[in-house]
């Protein structure tokens, strides 16, 4: 898998200072209009993930105040197959439990769990941004959100109650 | 013959004028008159100006050949006429200048008009205070600052408030508001006795705010303003108590009703001063630059006394959440909070949620700044707020080894161009540290002079700040000069660019990451915080270590060395300098590396310090800007947010304003698109302080560092 970038100590991206990902790689046809990175839709842009990468980002982790890691694209969703998205996950909920995992994807949560390797990678994620990017429905105000269409999910929570819970806690007033 | 005036009016020629300026540069040298070397003088003159055979001729060109003439008869009465006569030309420049900067001030387009974030030079009302400036300062340098260190002004050193050089006003304080009104007070040619009510109270203390500021050029603070005015609100509580008595049987319902009334009257109070404060206008024609200390609630006061310390608390900070008329953020008072571990810094501490109110306080309003209660007692020796934006004050003990905070101040501060000296050096450290020890030298004896001036005030000159009790109470004919010794005021020595003298004297600036760099930077700090605190020791004189706002200077600074030594890439490329010792505004730095970085050489600087945070729109994250501020409790002493919450007053949105593409000055909102400048709301850091950014015109050079600001919103 390739990645277009990592932010550290980020704060735009969700609660408190996190470590962002950003994955290469979109295979949504056709993309969204007024896509924000469309550099970052090749799968081969930017740099491979390595072993290195994986421990720059724990290592950023494990300072007190980062409280957690996003996961952007890209679509990190079409980069499930090699699994190195999913050890990373699993590395860090085993590791650092109190943790979250937020990641952004195109797709509705509807479509995702179809899937069953998305399926598995949703049980590690806390909060899931889901939905396309619709330049009519354009609201930049909306909390970590481009288009009013998009949701934020408690999708580990979710699953577990089998409905959709939509997360309303992640944003603090 | 005729001669052309320097005005180039045309004169006749009068010969006994040439004998005459002779004759006093001979008086200079030898100490008595001799005629017949005079007449040599002209005589010598009057052959020349006939072999030249001109029938009109420039001043200048007389004055060269009696250079010339003096010089062949004696060479040491010839350097006196050539001082003589430089020092007529300073004179006369210094007042042409002069008819030329009223000129522009009047016409709108002198520098002065822009030379601080608080004085709008296009108002009519303004016009009257910009002109007393430039007439001080002029003043100064031809009176009062010797001509030895003009020559430095502006290149090596940098003498603040110019203006007021001259003149017997002190800096900034901290009012000594308490006292003043446990004990009545004269206010201008009216007694003031103890106030009965907070309402009242929060009233007088504006009043009071804009005499002070009149009475002195820098910031004024009122220090802890929470457990400061709790005797008033515990007035105001027994009054409600009393009405209650009169209309209600149920004593619990009596209760109820004097809390809620209180806590009426504490909102409205706070309202009023918020309003009052942006509204104020100081003689100066500036809006006083104003600070309230939120202090602790006292964890040992009564419930009763905490609890209203906490309803203050909250007025103050809900009210400046609320913002002023449409939601703009004020830019006056400054608000700074008091964090301390144990009392509201972390979860589980009895007021934490006052806590995290002042964190909502900062991402909306960018203040509250926050002083770290115990860095602030291992820097300066106890807890005291700032003076102004950054101004901190030594410890000072009474005869009975109480500290004392209030009623303190500070009377001068001169920076240092450290850019400037290591340009100079060219790579030289030793030459550069000798040429630190020459400006350190010059900075102190400026000081001095400050001393010699302000020693002579007498209480009766500013009686609201020596005889009311806002600084002390003395008696009309007695000198302030008590007051100036044993570090009870401080006078400051402070530096500009520490990054920039890094780059140029090593190549390297504070974004080197090696310890080899941080080692210099310490070196260079250590110098100037032990050269201040050997002259404290010897003069008894409160020296302290700056580190300079330097709003417009860090502009000037730089724009005076691209003028003498050209362009020096990484140096003094980006047209303006870096503040004090902060890391480098445009480089993307992690915040929490940033205020490790900055640790040490903000608690060398005792005097005066402000670590910055740039964060972008915090308002969606207050955990962040939490675990910042309190990351920052053992790092610094004084945390500043540097946050952004414009506001579009078209559409309502919230957020970032970004400027145009090729604009330093042209805002847009993100959202509807709108540029008019009426309806944007833009509040940006300016130095210590806030400013409007289209109320208030900032200087180029201050424009170009704002927007270069790189927001820690995350890092590679």
């Amino acid at each position: 898998m390739n990645y277009a970038s990592i932010f550290f100590d980020d704060t735009v991206n969700g609660i408190g200072f996190r470590t962002s990902l950003f994955v290469s790689g979109c295979a949504k046809n056709p993309p969204c209009r007024g896509c924000w990175s469309p550099l970052a839709r090749k799968f081969d842009y930017g740099k491979t993930f390595t072993k290195d990468t994986k421990d720059s980002i724990i290592e950023s982790l494990r300072k007190p105040y980062v409280k957690g890691l996003s996961i952007l694209g890209g679509e990190p969703m079409d980069n499930l197959g090699d699994g190195t998205l999913l050890d990373l996950v699993k590395t860090i909920r085993e590791m650092f439990p109190e943790k979250t995992i937020f990641c952004w994807s195109g797709y509705t949560f509807e479509e995702l769990i179809k899937d069953p390797v998305r399926l598995e990678f949703l049980h590690y994620v806390d909060m899931l941004r889901d939905g396309e990017y619709i330049e009519i429905l354009r609201d930049i105000t909306q909390y970590l959100s481009g288009s009013t269409n998009q949701r934020m999910i408690a999708a580990r929570e979710s699953l577990k109650q089998n409905k959709i819970i939509i997360e309303s806690s992640f944003y603090i007033p | 013959m005729q001669v052309i005036k320097r005005d180039s009016r045309k004169k006749e020629f009068i010969p006994e004028r040439i004998s005459t300026a002779a004759g006093k540069a001979f008086i200079e040298v030898y100490g008595r008159e001799d005629k017949e070397f005079n007449n040599k003088v002209l005589n010598g003159v009057l052959e020349t100006l006939k072999q030249r055979g001109e029938t009109i001729i420039p001043i200048e060109e007389i004055q060269d050949i009696i250079v010339d003439e003096i010089k062949l008869l004696d060479v040491a009465v010839a350097l006196a006429y050539i001082n003589y006569r430089e020092e007529r030309t300073f004179e006369r420049d210094k007042k042409g200048e002069l008819d030329k900067e009223i000129d522009n001030i009047i016409n709108a387009v002198s520098e002065q008009t822009n030379s601080n974030g608080n004085l709008d030079g296009s108002k009519i009302q303004t016009i009257r205070a910009l002109i007393s400036n430039v007439v001080g300062s002029n003043y100064s340098q031809r009176h009062k600052i010797p001509k030895k260190y003009l020559k430095k002004h502006r290149k090596s050193i940098y003498i603040h408030d110019e203006t007021y050089f001259g003149l017997p006003f002190f800096n900034c304080c901290l009012v000594d508001w308490i006292n003043m009104f446990e004990n009545g007070f004269d206010l201008g040619t009216t007694l003031i006795g103890t106030p009965n009510s907070i309402e009242t109270a929060v009233n007088v203390l504006s009043q009071v705010a804009s005499h002070i500021s009149s009475n002195t050029y820098g910031g004024t603070t009122f220090p802890s303003l929470i457990t400061g005015l709790t005797p008033y609100a515990v007035k105001s509580l027994n009054k409600h108590r009393a009405v209650g008595k009169l209309w209600i049987e149920d004593k619990t319902k009596v209760e109820a009703y004097a809390w809620d009334r209180l806590g009426k009257e504490i909102e409205d109070s706070m309202q009023s001063l918020e309003y009052e404060v942006q509204t104020l206008m100081t003689s100066r024609a500036e809006t006083p630059f104003l600070t309230l200390g939120i202090n602790n609630v006292d964890l040992n006061a009564s419930d009763e006394n905490q609890k209203i310390q906490k309803m203050i608390t909250e007025a103050i900070l809900n009210q400046r959440i609320k913002g002023l008329t449409g939601g703009v953020t004020p830019v006056f008072p400054k608000l700074v909070y008091q964090n301390t571990k144990g009392n509201n810094l972390n979860p589980g501490d009895k007021y934490y949620d006052l806590f995290k109110l002042a964190v909502v306080c900062s991402a909306h309003r960018q203040y509250p700044d926050y002083i770290n209660t115990d860095k602030a007692i291992e820097v300066t020796g106890d807890y005291k707020e700032c003076m102004g934006c950054r101004s901190f004050l030594g410890s000072y003990q009474d005869e009975e080894g109480n500290y004392k905070t209030a009623g303190r101040f500070n009377f001068g501060v001169i920076s240092i161009n450290l850019a400037r000296l290591a340009i100079e050096a060219k790579g030289n450290e030793d030459v550069f540290f000798i040429s630190l020890y020459e400006a350190l030298d010059d900075c102190k004896e400026l000081l001095m002079i400050r001393y010699d001036i302000l020693k002579n005030v007498k209480a009766k000159q500013a009686p609201i700040l020596y005889m009311s009790g806002a600084i002390s109470k003395l008696k009309a004919e007695d000198t302030i000069e008590p007051l100036l010794n044993n570090g009870y005021a401080s006078a400051s020595i402070g530096y500009v660019g520490l990054h920039n003298c890094l780059t140029a004297l090593y190549g390297k600036g504070l974004n080197d990451s090696t310890g080899l760099t941080s080692k210099r930077a310490t070196k260079i700090m250590k110098c100037l915080r032990d050269y201040c605190d050997d002259q404290k020791e010897k003069t008894k004189i409160g020296f302290s270590l700056y580190g300079s706002p330097a709003e417009t200077l860090a502009t000037k600074f730089c724009a005076e060395d691209v003028l003498d030594f050209g362009v020096i890439p990484g140096v003094n490329d980006n047209g303006y300098y870096e503040n004090s010792f902060h890391y480098p505004s445009n480089e993307l730095i992690s915040p929490f590396d940033k205020l490790d970085l900055e640790s040490e050489s903000s608690s060398l600087s005792s005097g005066g310090a402000i670590s910055f945070v740039e964060l972008g729109d915090m308002t969606k994250n207050l955990v962040a800007l939490e675990d910042i501020i309190r990351y920052s409790y053992d790092k610094t002493h004084f945390l500043g947010i540097s946050s952004i919450s414009d506001k579009c007053l078209k559409c309502g949105y919230t957020g970032e304003m970004f400027t145009k593409q090729n604009s330093d000055t042209e805002f847009e909102c993100p959202v509807c698109k709108n540029d008019d400048k009426m309806l944007l709301s833009i509040i940006r850091k300016l130095c210590g302080y806030l400013g409007s950014i289209f109320e208030r015109p900032v200087v180029n050079g201050k424009m170009k560092e704002i927007k270069n600001r790189k927001n820690n919103k995350g890092c590679n």
